[in-house]
């Protein structure tokens, strides 16, 4: 039937012929039609600045990692006022982060995990900054206590080991404060499937506290989990535990405070009874106490850890996260830099280790302490564009 | 045989259970049209649609939080799918030419079945192909909207290519036989004669390949990247709607969440207007070969 009529109307009836043309071509029209809004619309839009927000700027810079830092960064972006230079960063965790600067395909990575001795000579003239500090809040879910649930690095270890496994547990029950009587109930926990700085800084934390962990799982952005579920991302985590009654998580203390979940209370080393809960002034002051001595921004950070830190009220389970760029952007980048880009992308990170700072408190971030900007200024002072110093404004 | 009261009986339950499958299918359609339509309408303006994103906000009730728009991610979307489409709808046509007018048996079995198993890729792998074929050589570009762009249109071209083919095909064979006839070459046969009366079929193809396209986020994230700013230079990131929902959306922050329900319910009209209009322009062209 098809073949016959269409056979006809191409070839023999003339009236048929016509009609059909006239009906066959109003497909291709609407289309032309439709390609052609669009391509208007485009140029509309182009002229009304929607395709270009802010006013392109002379510089734009892209970065890539920790999705931690995420939030911040992204304030960072929408604040830096300069005509110079604009900054667009991704949050696509701080693995694909590293990965992403050792290729060279950002102008800068952040990690929430200090560079590995591998990680940092496969980047060669890499170059740490410090840049933002959180804590890991143990989270979780239990609606008939009312006070707030302590716990010690060892319990946590045995939870996670799968060895505690009802909350009324005689180990888990004997650290709790006079009226805080944990139900009977077993433990679900839940950790982090993904690669991630969280689970860096956790599992870190659970080695240094207890020497079964350590030998049998170690640290790591992604181990073997011995027990538990797992989650995709902080949310994710947060999501299920938030509707699991039973259930005990690690998320970045950022995400506890936004999403308001309640967190526990961990034991600090240097007394038994005390008990810090995670907010920005005992990680703040964990890094303010912090022992040793930091190392420069060329420096290994991986040994690094602020877990631990033993001044009284300071939250247990602390680390830094850390920016990273290349030393000479000439080398690195090659013929796509120049030095007046280089010192507009210095400027930038000068911007935000100092001004950027006090968009901290406000997302639940601790702002750098004074130690650890001087720090960053003295290594943003050490880049250099081919082999030239870049001065930093 | 079954009495009549049992046969009855067995067609009303499989009438029943018909309009229960039907039911299913609808539910999920329904449910996402009316939570995109009840949370991303509540943040729908005009603001919305111009201004940028926010910047994040983590005060659970989003009370005082900035709001922000999705402006330039419109834009985004619309200049890598319009890129994309200037790539893959040529090739995509002209695939479709050769495997239907030129191919015959071997070769143009050979790249009609190609096409078939490209239909099918997953598009991530996409991203990771284009991700990877830049990062060696062009790691300065390998998040731009030229990579984002080649990415979209590999997703395209197979599309594009096999729903040429088939109305290529679908044009009857007397139809070239008179161009011929007529002492026409072949190349202008196909070209003046056979290509306007399957044109209509072919720019469907290329819409749903356009809307197909629209939708994609996996291929972006590691292709176009993201941008705030949206489309701001060939090789620079793009930022573009899916992949910010995907950010958006899986986000702390109340305003972001917001946002990308906003995105979605935008995302949907975008989409379901290409649809819309694909399907009009199909419909004429049934009409043309006279119902089939």
């Amino acid at each position: 039937m098809s073949s016959a009529n269409a056979n006809q109307s191409a070839t023999t009836t003339p009236p048929a012929d016509t009609i059909v043309r006239k009906k066959s071509r109003t497909g291709p029209i609407i289309a032309i039609v439709v390609v052609i809004l669009i391509v208007i619309i485009l140029l509309v839009a182009y002229q009304a600045g929607w395709l270009t927000a802010k006013k392109s700027t002379k510089y734009s810079f892209t970065g890539a990692g920790s999705t931690f830092v995420f939030p911040l960064v992204n304030t960072w972006e929408l604040n830096y006022n300069s005509s110079s230079s604009s900054v667009n960063y991704q949050g696509v965790g701080s693995g694909a982060g590293i990965q992403q600067i050792t290729a060279k395909t950002v102008d800068f990575g952040a990690s929430d995990a200090p560079l590995s001795a591998t990680q940092k000579s496969a980047a060669s003239g890499i170059l740490q900054f410090p840049e933002s500090a959180g804590g890991v809040a143990i989270i979780y879910n239990l609606a008939t206590v009312t006070g707030q649930v302590r716990f010690t690095g060892a319990v946590l270890a045995q939870i996670y080991l799968g060895t505690i496994t009802n909350w009324n547990d005689a180990r888990l029950q004997s650290i709790q404060a006079a009226g805080v009587t944990l139900p009977s109930g077993s433990i679900t926990v839940v950790y982090r499937s993904d690669g991630s700085g969280t689970s860096f800084v956790y599992t870190s934390y659970l080695s240094a506290e207890n020497a079964t962990w350590k030998a049998t799982v170690g640290h790591g952005t992604a181990v073997h989990w011995p027990a538990g579920i797992g989650a995709k991302g902080s949310s994710a985590v947060t999501s299920t535990v938030k509707t699991t009654p039973g259930a005990i998580g690690y998320v970045d203390l950022e995400y506890a405070l936004a999403n308001g979940v309640t967190f526990g209370a961990v034991q600090n080393p240097s007394s038994l009874t005390d008990f810090v809960s995670p907010t920005l002034a005992s990680t703040g002051s964990a890094i303010a106490d912090f022992s040793g001595t930091f190392p420069g921004g060329a420096g290994d950070w991986g040994n690094i850890s602020i877990l631990n830190s033993a001044g009284a009220g300071d939250y247990p389970i602390t680390s830094l996260t850390y920016f990273l760029f290349y030393q000479d952007l000439g080398t690195a980048y090659g013929s796509s830099y120049s030095m007046a880009k280089a010192q507009a992308l210095v400027a930038w990170f000068n911007w935000a280790i100092h001004t950027g700072q006090s968009y901290s408190a406000a997302l639940y971030y601790v702002p750098l302490p004074a130690n650890l900007v001087a720090i960053d200024a003295a290594t943003l002072a050490s880049m250099t564009f081919n082999g030239q110093a870049i001065p930093v404004t | 045989m079954a009495s009549p009261t049992v046969r009855r009986a067995f067609n009303w339950v499989a009438v029943a259970l018909t309009c229960a499958c039907v039911v299913v299918i609808l539910i999920p359609l329904a449910s996402i049209l009316y939570t995109a339509i009840v949370l991303g309408g509540s943040v729908l303006s005009l603001h919305f649609l111009t201004a940028g994103p926010p910047a994040a906000c983590t005060i659970p009730s989003g009370v005082g939080c900035p709001v922000g728009g999705i402006g330039p991610l419109i834009g985004g979307t619309l200049a890598l799918v319009g890129l994309a489409s200037a790539l893959a709808v040529p090739i995509g046509v002209l695939t479709g030419i050769f495997t239907s007018e030129y191919g015959g048996r071997g070769l143009g079995r050979a790249v009609s079945f190609f096409t078939d198993v490209m239909t099918g890729l997953p598009s991530i792998v996409i991203g990771v192909f284009v991700y990877g074929l830049f990062v060696l050589y062009y790691p300065r570009i390998v998040f731009s909207a030229i990579t984002g762009s080649i990415a979209l249109a590999i997703i395209m071209i197979p599309i594009v290519a096999r729903t040429s083919e088939e109305s290529l095909r679908a044009v009857p064979h007397s139809v070239r036989e008179a161009a011929l006839g007529l002492g026409i070459p072949k190349y202008r046969g196909i070209l003046r004669v056979v290509l306007p009366s399957a044109l209509p079929a072919v720019a469907t193809g290329a819409l749903l390949a356009v809307m197909r396209a629209g939708g994609e986020a996996a291929p972006l994230l590691l292709t176009a990247f993201g941008n705030r700013l949206g489309f701001v230079g060939l090789d620079q990131p793009v930022g573009s709607l899916p992949p910010t929902i995907y950010e958006f959306g899986t986000s702390g922050a109340s305003n972001w969440l917001a946002d990308a329900w906003g995105a979605s319910l935008i995302l949907i009209i975008l989409m379901l207007g290409i649809s819309i209009v694909a399907r009009l322009v199909l419909r004429n062209r049934f009409r043309a070969f006279g119902g089939g």
